[in-house]
């Protein structure tokens, strides 16, 4: 379902938290803040989550020189049960909330929901994002975090990193948001936990095509056209379907994963970074960095999401997955 | 990565072909040589050890064996046999035939022991280690 | 696209797995492992009043002391990465599964969290090691009943 922003929203401020880990990201030198502590100084992992979370829309609120208070509404989505980080965040910053779902799409799937909600005019400022920590994540659908069970090569690792955007009126200055699709779920039966790339990306492709069709433009309209988390295994499946498709080599140039290249080369990360905060850490940080010095024009940001509990795959069920696009320009 | 394996491997099989003759001790305070003789033919024909050692002292007889190697599995049955052969041919002494390293590597430190009251109280401990379980 | 040929496509995409590379990865962990395990064995052998029947006991506990060590200093995820079955099946990798949940679920108290979630991923190796061991018995006992064969 492809929607197309009249008023253009704009992203006005934007905002990357990460951990320690994630000074190895080669995206590590747009990021706002990097905490030392994987737990942010709480006792919890789980505390750390949600402090990761308001620090990021600390540094929102900062940088657009508002407070709380003008804020209108606050959506964001994490992975950890019933998303408590987002919601115990939600709470100290007293903000209208909505929490989302859409797993790792969530840092796409929340500034859609805030586009329309801006469009309506029911917002005038809307903080949108997700946030992933390593521990919380893995400890829930994995092993212990101590567990040395070995992983394949098509595993990823869950990045630690909150990502943040404030969406609000169309202002030529900034980053606007000109269409969105919203991603059917899509599931070719894929019930292996330790390749989510292979499960999500025909997602993606489902999306990224849907999007391309209705908006009648192609590959070489994008400067690039980023997927989420699908890792170095998921994105060359994908650029496989695409090339099967019809698309030629140097127009799958255009094809990144936010995931593939979140940790550069480094093996100790197998098929690269996963989770929520993964594409919102690239996205809002350093996509939207190079949309404002102009050297992106117009990009797709398309971030996958698998649809999994960890009791569903134990009970056999396969994976079911999501994406969502946004078309983002700069004038 | 093959030259790696061969490294290891060719003195391992190498180590594995040598040494086919059976170190038999026995250690006796009334220095009996035909108790000697005849610990040595019964070890000398049990196909499934490579090294045995043999303590008499008083009404006591400790016999520790090893089994070779692969022949690990057959040890109570080494055992057995060996108990069966010497208590019929030491009928006057009080048996223990053991295949457990322990035993063996205690008994070999007995071999130069001068004093049999040591000797004694050390293979009365080790016959009540032997019956340990837990 | 049909589910048989996106099946095809993800196959051959999808890097093979090294299954000889990990088994010799394995092997050798693995056999390193158990030669200090049994070095610890004859260690207690030769220094302490342990028969052969006697010294698993000490043995386990040093291993398994070992392997918590390495797991508090989250070296044998590193291990285990990189050596698979060979730290995962030795004891260590028994002590491993057992302590990395107690750390897990340090968080959520001592009763509810570690009581409850030590035994998390090693339960069932306790559940079916106690019940296969019990068939087994039972099938040398019906064996010996009929006298195939002795105890």
């Amino acid at each position: 379902m492809v929607i197309v922003f009249q008023s253009k929203p704009s992203i006005l401020a934007n905002a990357v938290v990460a951990g320690p880990l994630e000074k190895k990201s080669v995206f590590y030198s747009y990021f706002d803040s990097v905490v030392e502590d994987e737990r942010w100084n709480q006792k919890t992992n789980e505390q750390g989550h949600s402090k990761m979370i308001i620090e990021a829309c600390e540094i929102i609120t900062k940088k657009a020189n508002i407070n709380n208070l003008d804020v209108d509404y606050f959506l964001s989505g994490d992975l950890v049960n019933q998303m408590t980080p987002s919601n115990f965040a939600a709470r100290e910053l007293a903000i209208s909330f909505i929490g989302l779902f859409s797993a790792c799409a969530t840092s796409v799937s929340s500034v859609i929901i805030s586009s329309l909600l801006t469009e309506l005019g029911a917002s005038q400022y809307a903080i949108a994002g997700a946030a992933s920590q390593h521990n919380a994540i893995e400890r829930q659908f994995r092993y212990p975090i101590e567990y040395g069970g070995k992983k394949p090569a098509t595993a990823q690792w869950t990045a630690t990193a909150a990502g943040y955007v404030l969406v609000g009126k169309h202002n030529p200055e900034y980053p606007s948001v000109v269409a969105a699709t919203v991603g059917k779920v899509v599931d070719y039966g894929d019930t292996n936990p330790f390749h989510m790339g292979g499960a999500m990306a025909p997602a993606a492709f489902d999306t990224i095509k849907a999007h391309l069709k209705k908006r009648n433009q192609k590959f070489q309209d994008y400067d690039l056209i980023m997927t989420g988390d699908l890792g170095k295994v998921g994105l060359k499946i994908l650029q496989t379907m695409f090339a099967q498709s019809g698309i030629k080599p140097e127009e799958l140039q255009l094809l990144r994963d936010a995931g593939a290249e979140f940790y550069g080369e480094d093996e100790a990360f197998l098929a690269g970074a996963s989770g929520a905060g993964c594409s919102a850490a690239v996205y809002f940080s350093y996509i939207i960095q190079q949309l404002k010095t102009g050297r992106f024009k117009r990009v797709l940001l398309c971030a996958t999401g698998a649809l999994l509990s960890p009791l569903s795959f134990q009970q056999g069920e396969s994976i079911p997955c999501t994406a969502h696009a946004i078309e983002l320009t700069m004038e | 990565m093959k030259k790696i394996v061969f490294f290891f491997f060719v003195p391992l099989l190498l180590a594995g072909c040598s040494g086919n003759d059976k170190t038999i001790e026995v250690y006796d305070v009334l220095d009996d040589a035909e108790k000697r003789v005849e610990v040595r033919e019964i070890l000398d024909s049990n196909e499934d050890i490579y090294s045995g050692t043999a303590i008499f002292v008083n009404n006591d007889l400790l016999v520790a064996v090893q089994a070779k190697p692969w022949l690990d599995y057959k040890k109570g049955k080494i055992e057995k046999e060996l108990t069966n052969q010497f208590e019929e041919q030491f009928s006057q002494f009080d048996v223990l035939v053991s295949a457990d390293y322990k035993l063996y590597w205690e008994a070999n430190k007995l071999l130069n022991e001068e004093d049999s009251k040591k000797v004694e109280d050390q293979v009365k401990k080790l016959k009540e280690l032997e019956k340990e379980e837990t | 696209m049909q589910q048989e040929q996106y099946k095809n496509l993800e196959q051959q995409v999808t890097p093979p797995t090294p299954y000889l590379k990990n088994a010799l990865k394995a092997f050798f962990v693995g056999g390193i492992i158990c030669t200090i395990g049994h070095a610890i064995t004859y260690f207690y052998i030769i220094f302490f009043d342990f028969t052969e029947n006697t010294v698993g006991n000490p043995t386990v506990s040093t291993m398994i002391f070992l392997s918590m060590l390495l797991t508090g200093f989250g070296l044998y995820t590193k291990l285990g990465q990189f050596a698979g079955a060979g730290s995962a099946v030795p004891v260590t990798g028994f002590g491993n599964a057992v302590i990395s949940a107690a750390i897990e679920h340090r968080t959520e108290g001592i009763v509810l969290g570690v009581g409850g979630n030590i035994f998390k991923l090693a339960g069932s190796v306790i559940l079916f090691g106690v019940a296969s061991a019990f068939f087994i018995s039972l099938i040398k006992l019906i064996l010996v009943t009929i006298g195939v064969v002795q105890w």
